[in-house]
């Protein structure tokens, strides 16, 4: 697969603030960390970098994330968001949202964001999200998407609930213009948040989601418990209702496993 | 400071019933208390009577500008680093590493001392103190609230 270019991502991709400097690495650990680094060191609001392949790509609470050579599209945007702390749940959400607006755009497929941090496709997970803020403001959201792994790249415990945007779609899909359309999708959204204009944020969000209204098991570090999601909110709750009646809150951080049932 | 952050923090108030709320950017302070009966009244208690957020006006915006009064609950040569959001504190980057502070440890206000994660955005947390660790007032993995006190720290 050809190495993604920082100057034909940048030609013409018209957005305000995500991409106004781009970098493309080879290989890193961690394009987060990379990102880190780069903001501290004075990466403008909106700063991309991007990794052919992470050595050490991670999930949350050190989970590792497989980023092999060339089959997805591994980045960290580094962000100032003038936002309070309190609304920094907010960055996973646009780039949860993102992803399937650019998966849309270039081959028509429908993701769908199972709360809080991953997209899938099918029922199979496409992308993750995971951001860090180390100076606040000053954060960093990474995006690991999935575009054409080469058999056998992931580990087999991962294989079986994972996929790619062109497995699904049942040809080759070209990661540049798919990059292109992730980097506005973001920039609008990101854009609205610095507006102010959290609740279509919030709307489209909910729109794009494959749990609300669905019986899901969530598995948290005291156990797992069932119920139909009632309710979603950005900041970072959901709501179940649960068998027998009444309401139970699950914070998206306390989630170590999200199943969504059959029914 | 602009009047929309103001705005912003009083909906913060009312949506998560804080009766009290201090922020501080670039040498300004301020801080914004609502007068309820008893803004003591054990949250979450269904036998006390909830106060009644929203339909109380929020007081009159006290502005301390520069920052310099010292937070007055704190026992004298303490201070507290207080938890800016709601989520789950962890003590240390992840599960096999060291935490980032134990107890005696002396930080600077630069100092990283947790990761208050809400959905999966991993927010490190600076001491804004400097001092000497006293206490670790959380488990690592709990839920926290907003203002909730994480660690003690000796000051003087």
């Amino acid at each position: 697969m050809e190495p993604l270019n920082a100057e034909e991502i940048a030609r013409g991709l018209g957005t305000r603030r995500i991409g106004r400097e781009i970098r493309c690495l080879e290989s890193v650990p961690s394009t987060n960390d990379v990102g880190a680094e780069w903001a501290a060191d004075g990466a403008p609001d909106g700063a991309v970098v991007l990794a052919e392949e992470q050595t050490r790509g991670r999930g949350r609470q050190g989970r590792s994330w497989a980023s092999p050579r060339g089959g997805g599209l591994w980045l960290s945007v580094v962000l100032r968001p003038t936002i309070l702390r309190e609304d920094s749940a907010y960055l996973t959400v646009l780039g949860a949202l993102a992803v399937p607006e650019a998966i849309r755009l270039e081959t028509g497929l429908e993701a769908r964001i199972r709360w809080p941090n991953d997209v899938l496709l099918g029922e199979r997970k496409v992308a993750g999200v995971l951001a860090e803020i180390r100076d606040f403001p000053g954060a960093v959201l990474g995006i690991g998407l999935d575009v054409d792994l080469p058999p056998g790249a992931l580990p087999p415990d991962v294989a079986e609930t994972a996929t790619s945007v062109a497995r699904e779609a049942g040809r080759p899909v070209p990661r540049l213009p798919l990059l292109r359309s992730l980097l506005r999708a973001l920039d609008e959204g990101y854009g609205r948040l610095l507006a102010g204009e959290r609740e279509p944020i919030e709307a489209a969000w909910r729109a794009r989601s494959a749990v609300l209204g669905r019986v899901v098991r969530v598995r948290e570090p005291e156990g797992a418990v069932e119920g139909r999601v009632v309710d979603l909110e950005a900041r970072g709750g959901l709501t179940l209702e649960v068998p027998g009646g009444g309401t139970r809150a699950v914070r998206g951080e306390r989630v170590i496993r999200l199943e969504v049932l059959p029914g | 400071m602009d009047l929309k952050i103001v705005r912003e923090l009083i909906a913060l108030m009312e949506q998560h019933d804080l009766s009290e709320v201090e922020v501080e950017e670039e040498g300004h302070r301020v801080r914004l208390r609502k007068h309820v009966a008893d803004a003591r009244a054990p949250v979450g208690n269904p036998a006390a009577p909830a106060p009644a957020a929203g339909r109380v006006p929020a007081a009159p915006v006290a502005a301390e500008s520069p920052a310099g009064a010292a937070p007055a609950k704190e026992a004298p040569g303490t201070a507290q680093v207080k938890s800016p959001m709601v989520g789950t504190f962890y003590r240390a980057p992840n599960p096999e590493a060291a935490p980032f502070v134990d107890v005696g440890d002396k930080l600077t206000p630069e100092s990283v001392v947790c990761i208050v994660e809400a959905m999966k955005v991993m927010n490190e947390i600076k001491a804004e103190v400097a001092g000497v660790v006293e206490a670790v007032l959380v488990e690592n993995g709990e839920a926290v609230e907003f203002g909730q006190a994480l660690f003690r720290v000796r000051t003087a």
